[in-house]
C-alpha cells in the first residue's frame, strides 16, 4: 500500500491524536494501539537495505 | 525526506527529536516485561548513554545485544553509514574517536557499503572507552588509515595478514577492537557465500581446513559438526568472527551469526515455530544454548508509524541476527542482536 492510501485509510481521530503527542511515552502507546501497517519496500526504501535486511553487506561476496 | 524545519513547523520537532525517537524504541523494546527479563539493569544504562552517540538529523543503526541464557543485560552498537562533516560525539566513552569521524565524514561517500560505530558494553557500569568498529568491505586499502585515526596503527596490519591467510571464501570485511588493550583480542569478521556454506554443510572437513590452514587450534571434531548443523539450518545468511591476537595468533573464540531474512513481526512466531526457522530453532534447544526468553525476545518485533501531516513517520525494530560461539570448542549461551530504526517515509517510496 502507497504511503497515501495509508494516510487516506486514517481516521480523523488517529490523524488527531497524533498532531497531539508529545513524549516517547505517548509515542510509543499511539504505535501500539493504532497498529499502521507498512510494506516491506517501504521498510527497506527507509532503513536504505544493505546491511539492515539482506546482511550481505560485503557487496562482492556472491549471494 | 521532510526537512527538520518542516517537521519543526508542524510542531513535531519535539517528538521526532533523535533523543525522544531512541526513547520511543527502547520503550517498546523493553515493553511487555521485556525490560528486565531481557536486559536487566543495563537498559538503563542505555537510555542515559546512548543519546550523545546522536548525531545530525538521520538515525543511526542501533543494535541491541543480549544474551538468551544466563544473567540478562544489553550491550549496544551504534553505526553510520555516512556521518555529518564537522560533527563529533560528545560521550566521554568516545573521547579520541574525532579524527575517525572526520576521517570517515569524507570517505564514506566515496565507498559505497563501508561503515563504522562504538560498541557500548553496559553490563556492569558505565564503559570507559567504548569499543570501535569498522567495516571496510572490500576496501583494503581504507584499513591503514582508519586504525591511523585512532592511534592503532599495527591492528591494520593484523587484519591485512589474517585476510591473505584466510582462503578466499572466508575473506574478512570488518573488524572490532578496544582502544589502548593491547591484551584484548582483536575480532575479525566476514561473510559466508551461500556455495561455501553448501560446501561446509556436506563436507565439515572443508572448515577443518580453513582452521588448520590459518592457525586456528581451539575446536574438536564435535564443534566441526554442530557447525556444519548449524549452516544446514541457516535460514537466511551468516558470518563468523576469530579473535587474533597483536603477535597474530588466533583466539580460542570462535562465532558463527546467523542472520534472519525478512519478515513481518506478526509472522515471526509461525515462522520461527513452523517455517524456514524451525530447523535452527530446533538446533538451539536440542544445544541448550537459549532459555525460555528467545520467544519474548523474539516478540520484540515491530513496525509502526505516526502520521505527520502528509508524511508518515516509521519506527522499528527486528530481530536481524543471532550469535553462536564457541570457546575451546565449548558452546556458549547464544546472543540476538535487534535493529532499532526509524525516519520518515516521504520520497522514499
Amino acid at each position: 500500500m502507497k504511503m497515501d492510501e495509508i494516510l487516506q485509510g486514517l481516521t480523523e481521530e488517529q490523524k488527531e491524536a497524533a498532531k497531539n503527542l508529545k513524549t516517547p511515552e505517548e509515542a510509543k502507546a499511539f504505535l501500539k494501539e493504532n497498529n499502521i501497517k507498512l510494506s516491506e519496500e517501504q521498510l527497506r526504501a527507509v532503513s536504505g537495505g544493505m546491511d539492515i535486511w539482506s546482511c550481505r553487506c560485503r557487496s562482492d561476496v556472491e549471494s | 525526506m521532510w526537512s527538520h524545519d518542516a517537521k519543526m513547523a508542524a510542531g513535531h520537532h519535539e517528538l521526532f527529536s533523535l533523543e525522544n525517537v531512541l526513547q520511543t524504541l527502547l520503550l517498546i523494546a523493553e515493553d511487555d516485561g521485556r525490560g528486565q527479563l531481557l536486559f536487566g539493569e543495563s537498559i538503563n544504562r542505555a537510555k542515559r548513554l546512548l543519546p550523545d552517540y546522536l548525531v545530525g538529523k538521520t538515525f543511526p543503526n542501533v543494535y541491541l545485544e543480549f544474551p538468551l541464557m544466563g544473567e540478562p543485560f544489553l550491550d549496544v552498537s551504534v553505526g553510520y553509514k555516512d556521518f555529518p562533516a564537522g560533527e563529533g560525539i560528545r560521550a566521554p566513552s568516545a573521547e579520541g574517536t574525532q579524527e575517525m569521524l572526520d576521517w570517515f565524514s569524507g570517505t564514506a561517500p566515496a565507498f559505497p557499503g563501508i561503515s563504522c560505530g562504538y560498541e557500548l558494553d553496559l553490563k556492569h557500569k558505565d564503559p570507559s572507552k567504548a569499543g570501535i568498529y569498522f567495516h571496510p568491505d572490500r576496501y583494503r586499502e581504507l584499513v591503514l588509515p582508519f586504525c591511523r585515526t585512532i592511534g592503532e596503527d599495527d591492528k591494520a596490519q593484523l587484519y591485512l595478514n589474517a585476510a591473505d591467510r584466510l582462503p578466499a571464501a572466508w575473506k574478512p570485511s570488518y573488524f572490532g577492537l578496544f582502544r589502548g588493550r593491547p591484551d584484548a583480542p582483536f575480532r575479525i569478521g566476514g561473510y559466508l557465500s551461500d556455495s561455501e556454506m553448501a560446501a561446509c554443510v556436506k563436507d565439515p572437513g572443508r572448515i577443518h581446513n580453513v582452521f588448520d590452514r590459518i592457525g586456528f587450534r581451539a575446536y574438536h571434531s564435535e564443534m566441526l559438526r554442530q557447525m556444519s548443523e548449524l549452516l544446514a539450518a541457516v535460514p537466511g545468511y551468516s558470518d563468523f568472527q576469530f579473535d587474533v591476537f597483536l603477535d597474530g595468533t588466533f583466539g580460542d573464540t570462535f562465532s558463527l551469526d546467523v542472520y534472519f531474512p525478512f519478515v513481518q513481526p506478526e509472522e515471526m512466531p509461525a515462522y520461527f515455530q513452523e517455517g524456514e526457522a524451525a530447523k535452527f530453532m530446533k538446533l538451539l534447544n536440542c544445544w541448550k544454548v537459549a532459555d525460555a526468553r528467545l520467544v519474548p525476545a523474539l516478540e520484540m518485533a515491530f513496525e509502526g508509524a505516526i502520521p505527520v501531516n502528509e508524511d508518515l513517520y516509521i519506527y522499528f525494530l527486528r530481530p536481524n541476527w543471532l550469535k553462536v560461539r564457541w570457546i575451546q570448542g565449548t558452546l556458549q549461551p547464544a546472543k540476538l542482536y535487534v535493529m532499532m530504526f526509524a525516519d520518515s517515509l516521504t520520497e522514499k517510496e
